[in-house]
């Protein structure tokens, strides 16, 4: 049997659509400024000063936060040091809800399940096999770390982040005519990526936090220390294995719950029929 | 309880992180972090958008061989 572990969030247990409310919530509070769109510039307050913990864009024309892949990348390039800022703000937040920020406050991965809600190919059970998990990896060291570390480019922003493109290259550009005469093979190659993996999360659930985002592996640190867990009851599990297909990240929950893998959504919980006998409903 | 200790020391730690960025100075100038980080958010971003288009291969391998004439010379 699996269930969380905090009185409170057993009440969460039902998560389907809740889960949606509480994404949609962090989604507009991280979004005030929709008005920016028709100008085409990012909103520049005080709060931009502070990361919001899920992968976003800082240009993005509506977000009063930062975003912490793109400061991390920001301040390596430009001050060749320790960012300090970004891992704070990460820690703190790995600390207490680990992997559980994708799953509740990401806007990325709540436009992914939108996709894949949306998708006429959602009965397919489709999944690249678990080695090509590694990218997110490579991606982490050589992208995030290494390009921006040479002092070349913030190279996850610049040639990967499919996020980037969709809230703020897109509509910047469409609304800045001057820019658009800057448009080059990088922003094709982006284009062409960001085609690729929309068509791609309507086949496979969260397929870019399985495969390819570096800051769900960086909070997936956290996962197994944080203070937000997910509870497994080995002796009562009656292993129908229906967590394991409910699971949007493609594990079993019954061999890897809280792991690196585990974005902690609660689904599992939802599903589980030892669960529903029990007293947590 | 051992859990925690751990997420107090990760706060401690974060917390620790976070001061530094609005107290130590990163050049002769009185830079901090949280300057770069403003800095970054108020501009548009040309490698976010996609407007990046320097070549990195040619520039990798342009720094490698200036490194290398370099401990030739």
């Amino acid at each position: 049997m699996i269930k969380t572990k905090h009185s409170f969030l057993t009440k969460i247990k039902n998560l389907g659509l809740k889960r949606n409310l509480i994404q949609l919530f962090f989604l507009i509070i991280q979004n005030p400024f929709l008005s920016n769109f028709l100008s085409g510039k990012p909103y520049n307050g005080a709060t931009k000063t502070f990361c919001a913990p899920g992968l976003h864009c800082y240009s993005c024309p509506s977000m009063a936060f930062g975003c912490p892949l793109g400061t991390l990348q920001y301040v390596i390039k430009y001050a060749s040091r320790i960012p300090f800022f970004a891992l704070g703000t990460l820690s703190a937040f790995g600390a207490f809800l680990g992997r559980a920020v994708c799953a509740y406050i990401c806007p990325f991965g709540f436009f992914q399940e939108i996709f894949y809600s949306m998708s006429p190919w959602k009965n397919i059970e489709a999944h690249l096999p678990r080695k090509f998990r590694i990218v997110k990896w490579f991606n982490l060291f050589f992208f995030v770390l290494l390009i921006p570390a040479f002092g070349f480019a913030q190279g996850f922003c610049a040639y990967i982040c499919p996020s980037g493109l969709i809230v703020a290259g897109i509509p910047i550009i469409a609304a800045n005519s001057g820019l658009r005469a800057s448009i080059g093979i990088t922003f094709w190659w982006k284009t062409a990526l960001t085609i690729f993996f929309v068509i791609y999360f309507m086949r496979e659930k969260r397929a870019f936090c399985r495969y390819i985002c570096p800051l769900g592996l960086i909070l997936g640190f956290f996962n197994s220390v944080s203070l937000f867990q997910i509870k497994l009851n080995q002796n009562k599990c009656v292993s129908c294995s229906a967590c394991k297909k409910a699971c949007p990240m493609g594990i079993d929950p019954v061999k890897e719950v809280n792991s690196i893998e585990c974005i902690k959504c609660g689904d599992c919980v939802r599903v589980c029929p030892v669960n529903k006998k029990s007293s947590l409903n | 309880m051992k859990k925690a200790i751990v997420i107090s020391i990760l706060s401690a730690i974060s917390a620790i992180f976070i001061a530094m960025t609005f107290t130590v100075e990163i050049d002769e100038y009185g830079t901090k972090e949280t300057d770069l980080v403003k800095a970054a958010g108020k501009n548009i971003c040309m490698s976010c958008i996609g407007l990046y288009d320097e070549n990195i291969v040619e520039k990798i391998i342009e720094k490698f061989s200036s490194k290398k004439s370099e401990k030739a010379q």
